[in-house]
C-alpha cells in the first residue's frame, strides 16, 4: 500500500492552531482506516509536538509520531493558504506533512522524513504542491519523491502473527457477456495478490474462450478464489484446495479482501487437517460435486446456471439476429414494403422459385436476402436448445448436454419457447446429476457416461415434458407473447422506463443482465413482423445500455474539473465503450461514487427506455450499438432516445457532484 | 579545519526532534560547520532539511567539520551533543 493517497490529501486545511489542524488531518486516516484511535494518535503527535515544535523554515510543518493507533506508514498532506503557527521562527506553515508510523513499524517514518526532507530542499517540490489544484497531483507529485523502499510488512494490526510466506493462487474468473467483467476482475485479483507479495494466475472464463491453466500450476497452488457468474468450467480441476468462492463483481471491487481471505483459509487448513480430508474425496471422485458449492447461496447457483445457459446462446442470437435484420432490409429493398414476409417463405426444401439451393444467383437481391434469411433462421432455431443445454452443463457438467439439448429441442416444437427451454434446461440438469450420482456396480461404471445417463436422463426429462408440464408452460408462454405484442402506448413506455431503470441500475452487473436476457430471449419469438413488441424491447433495452457510459463520457468532457484525472482517462474511453453497447464502461465512475452514479444512471436510462418504447425504435440484434444503427428501426427517433437520456444523466451527475465537492469523495474512495 | 567523526547515539537516528537539538548547536557555534558521510559531500549542519536528508541512523558514523575560532571546542560540544541518545530524552 502507499503512503499516501486520494483521500489523505487537504487541499484547504483550516484549524484555530496546528491541534485543531493535525485532528483535521488525522481524521483522513480514520478514514482510510489506517487509523484505529483517533484520540490516541493525536494525544502521540501532541506529545512530540510539545517536546519540540515541528515547524521548519520555509513554512513547513512536519507533525508526526509513531503510535499504536496506526496500522501503516502514512502521510498525510495538508495546505493551508494563510499558514499556521506550527513553532517555526521564520513564520507560519503553509504545506504541513503529518507522518504517522505503527509502533512496531520499524524505520519506515525514518525512511519517510529523510526523504521528505530531501523533497523539501527543492524548490520545485514545494512550488508544485503550493500549485497543485487536485488531490491526484498532490499524490503524483508527494509518491514520486517520499515512496518506502520496501514493501510495508504484511497484514493490518488484526492479526499480529504476520503471513510473511509468499502464496501460489489461482483463479477463475467469469461473467456471461465475457467481455469485461472477466478480465476486470483477472487483473484485479492478481493486482492484489502481487500487492501482497504472493503470486497468482487467473483462468478467464470469457467470451473469448479461455486457455486452461497449466495442471502443474493448479497442482503447486494454495489456493484458489473463483470470481464467477458462470459454473467455473472443469471445476474438478480445483477440487482439495482452499477455495473462495464469490461473484465477479467481488472478484473486482474486493480484490485485496479476497487475497486475504484466502491466506486466512490457507491458514486454518494448515491449523486444522479435518478440512483438507473432507475436500479430499471430492477430488478423488473426479470432482463432479465438491461440498465447495453447499456453501454458496442457492439462488446465486440458480442465477449462475440461468446467466450460462444465456452466455452460449448469445453468440447464435448475434449470427442469427443480424441475418435476418440484413435479410429484412435486403427483402425491402428488392421487393419493396412486403418484402419481409415474403422471404420468409424462402427456404432450402421449399418449393418451387422460394428454393434458395437451387435458385440462389449472386445478382439477385431477393436471392441474397433469402440466403441471410434461410441462414439466420436456422442459427436462430438453436437458440432455445442451446439454452437449456447449457443451463443442464452447468448443473451436471457434459452429462447435462444431452437432456438439456433434446428437451430443448422438443420444448420449441412444442411452441413453449423460452421458458420451456429453461425449464428442460433445470431438469435435464438435475436428472443428469442424480443419474450420475447413483452407486454402479464397476462394469456398468464405464458406460454410464455414454449410454446409461443420456439414455435415462433425456427419457426422464423430455419424458416428463411431454407429457406433464410442457402444456402449461407452452400456455404460459403463449400467454407471455401475446402480453407483449398487445401491449399498447402506456404500459410500452412503462415497460421501457423499467427495463432502461434495470439496465441502468447496475452496469452488467445481475439486473441489468435480467432485463438483458429478457430482450434477447424475446428476439427468437419476435416473428417475421418488423414492428414486433420483442424488437422494440430489445431496441430500448439496447439504448438505455448505452446511457450510463456515454453520460460519464459527456460529463467528463463538460466538467473535467469534477472529475480525478484516472476518472477523465477513463472517460474519454467511455465514448467508444457506450457507443458499443458495453454499460460496463461506466463501472470505474459508480465504483468511485456509487450513490451519485447509480442514482443519475437509472434516471437517464429509465427516460432512454420508455422514449425508445415511445417511439417505437426496434432491434433485431442482440449487441452492437452504433454498428447496427442500419439494422434499427426508426434510427434517427432511436438516437434521439438515446441522446435524450443521456443528457439528462449527464446533467443529474454534473449538478450532484457540483454540490458536494471532493471531500466526499472519502468515504466512498474508503468503501470501494 | 577540524574534523572528528561520532557515532549517531539517538536511538531512531538523526531524525526531526534530534535533528533539531542539532542544529541549533551547531547554529549557536557561530561558526560554518558541516555534516555528512565519510566519503560522501558535507552539508551545512544549520539546516535542518539537510540535516534531516541525511537520514543518519541510529549506530551510523558522520563526519562533522569546522571553520574558525575555537572550531575543536564547538566540535567537542556537537559530538557530546549527538553521542547522547536524544530521542529518550
Amino acid at each position: 500500500m502507499s503512503i499516501i493517497n486520494d483521500s489523505q490529501v487537504i487541499l484547504d486545511l483550516t484549524g484555530a492552531d496546528r491541534h485543531a489542524a493535525t485532528r483535521a488531518l488525522a481524521e483522513r486516516l480514520v478514514a482510510t482506516g489506517r487509523c484505529t484511535d483517533l484520540d490516541a494518535f493525536i494525544e502521540d503527535v501532541r506529545l512530540r509536538e510539545e517536546k519540540m515544535a515541528t515547524g521548519l523554515p520555509g513554512g513547513i510543518g512536519i507533525p508526526h509520531a509513531r503510535s499504536a493507533a496506526i496500522t501503516e506508514p502514512s502521510l498525510v498532506f495538508g495546505r493551508s493558504a494563510e499558514g499556521i503557527d506550527w513553532g517555526a521562527k521564520d513564520g507560519p506553515a503553509t504545506l504541513v506533512f503529518l507522518i504517522a508510523a505503527p509502533e512496531q513499524g520499524g524505520d519506515a517514518h525514518m525512511q519517510m522524513l529523510p526523504k521528505l526532507a530531501r523533497a523539501l530542499m527543492k524548490s520545485e517540490f514545494k512550488e508544485a504542491l503550493a500549485a497543485a489544484t487536485t488531490e491526484a497531483e498532490v499524490v503524483a507529485i508527494v509518491s514520486a519523491e517520499v515512496a518506502l523502499d520496501q514493501a510495508p510488512a504484511a497484514a493490518p494490526v488484526a492479526t499480529p502473527a504476520t503471513t510473511a510466506r509468499s502464496l501460489k493462487l489461482v483463479g477463475v474468473t467469469s461473467c456471461p457477456t465475457g467481455i469485461a467483467h472477466t478480465y476486470m476482475a483477472a487483473e484485479s485479483l492478481e493486482r492484489a495478490a502481487k500487492a501482497a507479495g504472493h503470486t497468482m494466475i487467473v483462468e478467464t472464463q470469457g467470451s473469448a474462450g479461455s486457455s486452461p491453466l497449466d495442471p502443474a500450476v493448479i497442482a503447486s497452488a494454495d489456493a484458489v478464489i473463483f470470481a464467477h457468474d458462470l459454473e467455473v468450467k472443469d471445476k474438478g480441476r480445483f477440487a482439495g484446495k482452499p477455495t473462495i468462492d464469490v461473484g465477479v463483481k467481488k472478484g473486482i471491487s474486493d480484490g485485496p479482501a479476497l487475497v486475504a481471505a484466502a491466506a486466512d483459509l490457507v491458514k486454518a487448513w494448515e491449523a486444522d487437517p479435518s478440512l483438507a480430508a473432507k475436500a479430499a474425496p471430492a477430488a478423488a471422485s473426479g470432482g463432479l460435486t465438491t461440498k465447495v458449492e453447499a456453501d454458496v447461496h442457492l439462488g446465486i447457483k440458480i442465477r449462475q446456471w440461468l446467466m450460462t445457459g444465456v452466455s452460449y446462446m448469445i453468440p447464435f442470437v448475434a449470427a442469427g439476429g443480424i441475418l435476418i435484420a440484413l435479410s429484412f432490409m435486403f427483402a425491402q429493398m428488392a421487393l419493396g414494403e412486403q418484402g419481409a414476409i415474403e422471404i420468409v417463405k424462402y427456404g432450402l426444401t421449399a418449393e418451387g422459385e422460394y428454393n434458395v439451393v437451387q435458385n440462389f444467383s449472386v445478382t439477385s437481391l431477393t436471392q441474397w436476402a433469402a440466403l441471410f434469411f434461410v441462414i439466420g433462421a436456422a442459427s436462430f432455431g438453436f437458440l432455445v436448445p442451446i439454452l437449456s443445454a447449457f443451463i443442464a452443463f452447468a448443473i451436471a457438467d457434459r452429462p447435462g448436454l444431452v437432456p438439456g439439448l433434446v428437451g430443448g429441442s422438443i420444448a420449441v416444437t412444442m411452441g413453449a419457447g423460452f421458458l420451456g427451454g429453461i425449464v428442460t434446461g433445470f431438469i435435464g440438469g438435475f436428472a443428469a446429476k442424480w443419474i450420475s450420482s447413483w452407486k454402479v456396480a464397476k462394469g456398468v461404471r464405464g458406460v454410464m457416461p455414454v449410454v446409461v445417463i443420456p439414455l435415462l436422463s433425456t427419457l426422464l426429462t423430455a419424458g416428463l415434458f411431454i407429457t406433464v408440464i410442457g402444456r402449461p408452460i407452452t400456455s404460459l408462454s403463449e400467454g407471455l407473447t401475446n402480453g407483449l405484442n398487445s401491449m399498447s402506448g402506456g404500459s410500452a413506455i412503462l415497460l421501457g422506463a423499467v427495463l432502461g431503470a434495470m439496465m441502468g441500475f447496475d452496469l452488467g452487473g445481475p439486473v441489468n443482465k435480467v432485463a438483458y436476457s429478457f430482450a434477447v430471449a424475446g428476439l427468437g419469438t419476435a416473428g417475421a413482423a418488423t414492428d414486433s413488441a420483442e424488437l422494440k424491447i430489445m431496441a430500448a433495452v439496447m439504448a438505455a445500455g448505452m446511457v450510463a457510459p456515454l453520460a460519464m463520457a459527456l460529463s467528463t468532457t463538460l466538467r473535467p474539473k469534477l472529475f480525478t484525472e484516472p476518472e477523465r482517462e477513463n472517460g474519454k474511453a467511455a465514448w467508444l465503450l457506450g457507443a458499443s453497447f458495453i454499460s460496463e464502461g461506466a463501472i470505474p465512475f459508480a465504483a468511485a461514487d456509487p450513490v451519485r452514479i447509480i442514482v443519475s444512471s437509472v434516471v437517464g436510462s429509465s427516460v432512454t427506455g420508455a422514449l425508445a418504447m415511445a417511439f417505437g425504435t426496434t432491434l433485431r440484434a442482440p449487441h452492437g450499438g452504433i454498428w447496427v444503427l442500419p439494422l434499427i428501426g426508426n434510427f434517427l427517433l432511436f438516437l434521439v432516445a438515446l441522446a435524450a437520456g443521456v443528457i439528462v444523466m449527464a446533467t443529474i451527475v454534473i449538478a450532484l457532484k457540483s454540490r458536494e465537492p471532493k471531500v466526499e469523495a472519502a468515504p466512498m474512495m474508503a468503501s470501494a | 579545519m577540524a574534523q572528528r567523526t561520532v557515532t549517531i547515539a539517538s536511538s531512531v537516528g538523526l531524525h526531526a526532534r534530534p535533528a533539531s537539538l542539532f542544529v541549533e548547536a551547531a547554529a549557536a557555534t557561530g561558526l560554518d560547520v558541516e555534516i555528512g558521510r565519510a566519503g560522501d559531500d558535507l552539508v551545512d549542519a544549520t539546516s535542518i532539511l539537510g540535516v534531516m536528508a541525511l537520514g543518519a541512523k541510529f549506530g551510523e558514523e558522520v563526519v562533522l567539520s569546522a571553520d574558525g575560532d575555537g572550531a575543536d571546542e564547538a566540535l567537542e560540544t556537537l559530538v557530546a551533543l549527538l553521542s547522547r541518545d536524544l530521542d529518550a530524552e
